[in-house]
């Protein structure tokens, strides 16, 4: 009768699950999922009330060991929804800072144009015209970017180098338009003389509505000084924040005349409609072609942006970041489920005699396993629903802090701090799913005693040497390993290859003890196990993930346990004499040695839980040593030992200034300046200058001409330069000097074509490439 | 008519290298109504010898037939079905669950055999109130005296109506007058409703009051009829 209530209600379970997995969208059927589950267990519950009676009340039975066991169950849920929240938030910044950038477009295109860019709007207007043909593409539109000097008339504050752009009424509505930083929209470009800023630019210059703006740019050998007034300050999103820079929009005609270039354009962006930018792979194909048919060859355009590009390079360059946090995350959610396991041996163990005597009148080994599958029942309902709050909070913190302590160019992480429904429902499955297993394996054990032994409260025995069956268990488990490992060798994965060996290795201890006895085995075991994780040991010749530290940690952890656990016999009463401990003292360290050994699976679990923490702490802490020990040297470099770098657009005595700017810094703290003058033209690389480039292409630098003073007071490494002609750093800063006609290199500037004898790159700001001409 | 009958019966415990062979071939009938006393020195098998026949540990070997059902032939579910339905259980200690009141440990025999709850909770309340505990019923069992959770023992060994009722030492953590109430207890629903105990004791006063006193010596009945001043100078010199 009992039996085929529970048939049918698991039929239905079965069948509502499967229907709802199937039917329902991703998140409905886990819910569905979840709430099948709950109403299962309590349909069942309904039918055994006297059991279900039992478990809660064995749930609040003693307030301190049920916090130990919310505690302790919350910690896998936490992480999971910790780790989960935390890639929504990363995921939220990249595909933010990406959509910040293109606005509305999907693609930009470029080209060498006439060799710097340009092109005059009349040749591009067909091939424009067939890209708005394309099924799925919103809209095609040109517009000009170009880079100015700029200072505010107001706030005398200046920059050398800002974006400018220059647009039509088409392209504002195409790339998404602008958001006024009161909160309108604008939907069209400033009228002529008149400028919109955006508040990344505004800030810095202190610009505010109706401030004139003074813009200067190089056209040819004439230098284009612009007033303008500005009309509004525009946020830094959709368009306000196109390409991630400084910028200030105008009217296509007026920059134009800025640069000296009538009717030149040189962007144009492409957006798509909703579903091509879902998936924008045949949009884009069509794209190219367009690009790419013979009529439109000789423009030579290109895909310069790809916004669906741009955010999965963005995600990769995460998931460094996102996979450490996998990595500490699968320790503790492993070290969770132990603690889990032990938690409920535990409680299992200190019910052991009146669960023993529910047996004896009448509980069978089901009913048993019921009463602690609807403890865990109510626990996981709680504890998962905590956790998931919990990892909430948890990613909340971790997430300020990354940014706090990471300054990623000005970009604020924690500003981007959100979170999915979609995680947090997952993390509340994951943990009650995890809670429900871990207790359910728990429960076999626990419902499998013998009754006798347990209203007497007396150890079960352990498995005799001859015991076949876990000879035979050991025996499939050598096998399962086997085949992980020959599956491993076939992919070519590291991971299961040497999972599937040290599983293999750990099976031995199964399997020979029927000839070796437990201790001889497991010791055998333990050190076979360990020795392929040990540092130089290179069994397998493929390359390994992040996942193989979760795999190292764990064996090694296993590993080193099972050797420790059963030889600690022979351990401690070598660990009495090293220490030749006497009398009384000798007494108490056997005790105190005692009460762990007895229940050695208890004390295993929780020497696992440390181990693995430790483990844990050990390789974070070298890890951050490691990253510590670069920070002051970056500094170092990218400051060249200065405290402040300032700018100015007027040429101007910086210790009047610094004399005038009250409260700043205190004269009597600096030690010296170093003046140097600064302008930002453009350059033009001719092929013949760079080898390995085809065309001449235009870059925006910022000139710096060097005085002694910069290098005798500062220090900027230099990378790399022709060290026959300049034995030291000290000789290429003075042939700079002698030598109009060279010139250092930074090398974030380096265009990527640029490389071949002679040049060579660094990272960072203001370390150099020494730059012949010649 | 014989309920308990028990063929060349041997239990043996293995402990790493030691063994002890707690019987050594018991042959044994017990028929229906009898309230039967096992006696014998500590140590000589008692309460392996009932807790076998009563199907909650393994014999070694040996046959052991209850209502002519064979229970060495059953698996663990129909031994743990047999037990809640025709057995009741009375040990030393830790008899009741400590997370149930008194009624609901009474009830829990009723309530796993699958008797409707309200027709279980009526059963339970009258054997409470048979035992004399009516105004306990829904005290848990750590703020009931030693005497009362014997009694709500009792209660319980008898909800299902069992046919046997088994006893290990129910009156060893008692004083003299709760444990001779214990026995009155027993001796007086045995010849009401006709049910057979088997009660382990050391107790003379308790084997006294029994039908019939099975004297165990070294893992082997020493005798099937023995008498309390043989077995009690037996205990007092060996136990
Ligand atoms: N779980 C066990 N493991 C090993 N030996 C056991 C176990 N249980 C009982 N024994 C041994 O079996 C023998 C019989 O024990 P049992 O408990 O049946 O004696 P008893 O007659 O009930 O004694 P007492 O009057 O002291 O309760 C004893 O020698 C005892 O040491
Ligand atoms: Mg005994």
């Amino acid at each position: 009768m009992a039996r085929l209530r529970t048939a049918a209600l698991v039929a239905a379970y079965v069948i509502a699950l499967v229907a709802a997995l199937a039917t329902l969208p991703t998140m409905l059927a886990l819910t569905a999922a979840l709430l099948l589950t709950i109403l299962l267990v309590l349909a069942d519950a309904l039918g055994n009330r006297i059991l279900f009676k039992m478990a809660v009340r064995n749930v609040v039975r003693r307030p301190g060991t049920t916090a130990l066991v919310l505690a302790g169950l919350m910690v896998g849920t936490a992480i999971i929804s910790a780790t989960l929240v935390v890639g929504d938030t990363f995921d939220s910044m990249i595909v933010g800072e990406v959509t910040d950038a293109y606005g509305e477009a999907d693609l930009f295109i470029g080209g060498p144009g006439s060799g710097d860019g340009m092109y005059n709007l009349s040749d591009v207007a067909s091939m424009t015209e067939q890209l708005r043909g394309i099924d799925h593409v919103g809209s095609a539109e040109w517009f000009l970017r170009a880079s100015a000097g700029i200072r505010n008339q107001q706030s005398q504050l200046s920059l050398p180098t800002a974006s400018v752009y220059g647009l039509t009424d088409g392209a504002v509505t195409g790339l998404g338009g602008f958001l006024s930083a009161n909160g309108s929209t604008i939907d069209a470009v400033p009228t002529a003389g008149r400028i919109y800023v955006n508040e990344d630019l505004a800030s810095l210059l202190d610009i505010s509505v109706g401030d004139v703006i003074s813009l200067s740019a190089v056209s040819g050998s004439e230098n284009i000084v612009m007033d303008l007034t500005v009309e509004a300050v525009v946020t830094d999103h959709a368009l306000g924040g196109l390409l991630g820079g400084r910028n200030v929009y105008m009217d296509l005609a007026s920059a134009q005349q800025l640069i000296g270039r009538e009717d030149g354009v040189n962007a144009l962006a492409v957006a798509f409609d909703g579903s091509a930018r879902a998936s924008p792979n045949a949009t884009r194909n069509a794209v190219m072609n367009v690009l790419e048919a013979p009529e439109n060859v000789p423009l030579e355009l290109e895909i310069t942006g790809d916004r669906a590009l741009d955010i999965e390079e963005g995600r990769e360059s995460v998931s460094m970041f996102i996979s450490l946090f996998f990595v500490f995350g699968a320790f503790s959610i492993i070290a969770g489920i132990v603690l889990i396991v032990n938690i409920f041996t535990m409680l299992g163990e200190e019910r052991k005699s009146e669960m023993g005597m529910a047996r004896a009148v009448g509980m069978q080994r089901g009913h048993l396993r019921k009463l602690f599958v609807y403890e865990g029942f109510v626990y996981a309902l709680a504890t998962s629903a905590i956790g998931s709050a919990v990892g909430l909070v948890l990613a909340y913190g971790l997430i300020t802090a990354v940014g706090m302590v990471l300054d990623m160019g000005g970009l604020n992480i924690a500003e981007y701090f959100t979170f999915t429904p979609e995680s947090l429902l997952i993390a509340y499955l994951a943990g009650f799913l995890l809670t429900m297993v871990s207790i359910y394996g728990v429960t076999r054990r626990i419902s499998n005693m013998n009754i006798v032994r347990a209203i007497r409260n007396i150890p079960e025995p352990l498995r005799s040497r001859g015991d076949k069956q876990v000879f035979r268990y050991g025996a499939l488990i050598l096998a399962g390993g086997a085949a992980l490992m020959l599956a491993g060798m076939s992919a070519e994965s590291l991971g299961p290859s040497l999972g599937g060996l040290s599983t293999m290795t750990m099976s031995l201890g199964l399997v020979l003890r029927r000839f070796a006895g437990d201790r001889i085995a497991w010791t055998i075991a333990g050190l076979a196990t360990l020795l392929p994780w040990m540092p130089g040991v290179e069994i397998f010749p493929y390359e390994g993930n992040i996942e193989m530290f979760v795999l190292a940690g764990v064996f090694m952890v296993t590993a080193l346990l099972t050797v420790v656990m059963f030889n600690s016999d022979p351990l401690v009463s070598a660990i009495t004499r090293l220490l030749r401990v006497k009398g009384g003292y000798k007494a108490v360290l056997k005790t105190a040695s005692t009460y762990p050994l007895r229940s050695k699976g208890r004390t295993a679990m929780s020497m696992f839980i440390f181990g693995l923490v430790i483990f844990t702490i050990t390789t974070l802490s070298m890890m951050s040593g490691m990253l510590g020990a670069g920070i002051p040297k970056m500094i170092e470099e990218t400051s060249g030992g200065f405290d402040i770098i300032a700018f100015s657009w007027a040429p101007v005595d910086m210790w009047n200034e610094i004399n005038a700017s009250a409260g700043f810094v205190d004269p009597a703290d600096i030690e010296d300046i170093v003046q140097l003058t600064m302008g930002g033209p453009t350059f033009t690389v001719l092929p013949s200058m760079a080898p390995g480039m085809e065309e001449p292409r235009q870059f925006g630098y910022n000139a710096i001409g060097v005085t002694p003073q910069l290098y005798e007071r500062g220090h900027y490494p230099l990378s790399e330069w022709d060290r026959t002609l300049y034995p030291t750093e000290e000789d290429v800063w003075l042939a700079i000097q002698n030598d109009p006609s060279l010139v250092v290199l930074d090398g974030s500037a380096r265009p990527a074509d640029m490389s071949g004898a002679g040049i060579s790159i660094n990272v960072g700001p203001f370390s150099g490439i020494a730059w012949e001409t010649r | 008519m014989a309920i308990i009958r028990c063929e060349n019966l041997t239990k043996t415990y293995r402990t790493g290298t030691i063994t002890v062979e707690a019987l050594r071939g018991i042959d044994l009938t017990i028929d229906k109504g009898e309230m039967v006393a096992i006696m014998g020195p500590s140590g000589c098998g008692k309460t392996t010898l009932l807790n076998c026949l009563s199907g909650i540990d393994d014999a070694t070997s040996g046959k052991i037939f209850i209502e002519d059902r064979e229970l060495t032939a059953m698996n663990d579910n129909e031994k743990t079905n047999f037990r809640a339905a025709r057995m009741g259980f009375v040990f030393q200690f830790y008899n009741l669950l400590p997370v149930l009141t008194a009624v609901e440990n009474a009830e829990l025999p009723l309530l796993i055999a699958g008797t409707p709850s309200d027709e279980a909770r009526k059963r339970a309340l009258e054997l409470i109130d048979a035992v004399g505990l009516s105004h306990r019923a829904t005290q848990r069992p750590a703020s009931l005296s030693g005497g009362e959770r014997q009694r709500v023992t009792i209660a319980r060994a008898l909800a299902n109506t069992p046919a046997i009722v088994w006893a290990d030492e129910p009156t060893g953590d008692l004083d003299k007058r709760t444990s001779d109430e214990i026995v009155a207890l027993m001796r007086r629903l045995n010849k009401e409703n006709g049910q057979t105990f088997v009660i382990v004791t050391h107790d003379p006063e308790v084997g006294a009051k029994c039908d019939r006193i099975i004297h165990m010596r070294d893992g082997n009945i020493a005798n099937l009829n023995g008498k309390v001043s043989e077995v009690s100078a037996e205990i007092r010199q060996l136990g």
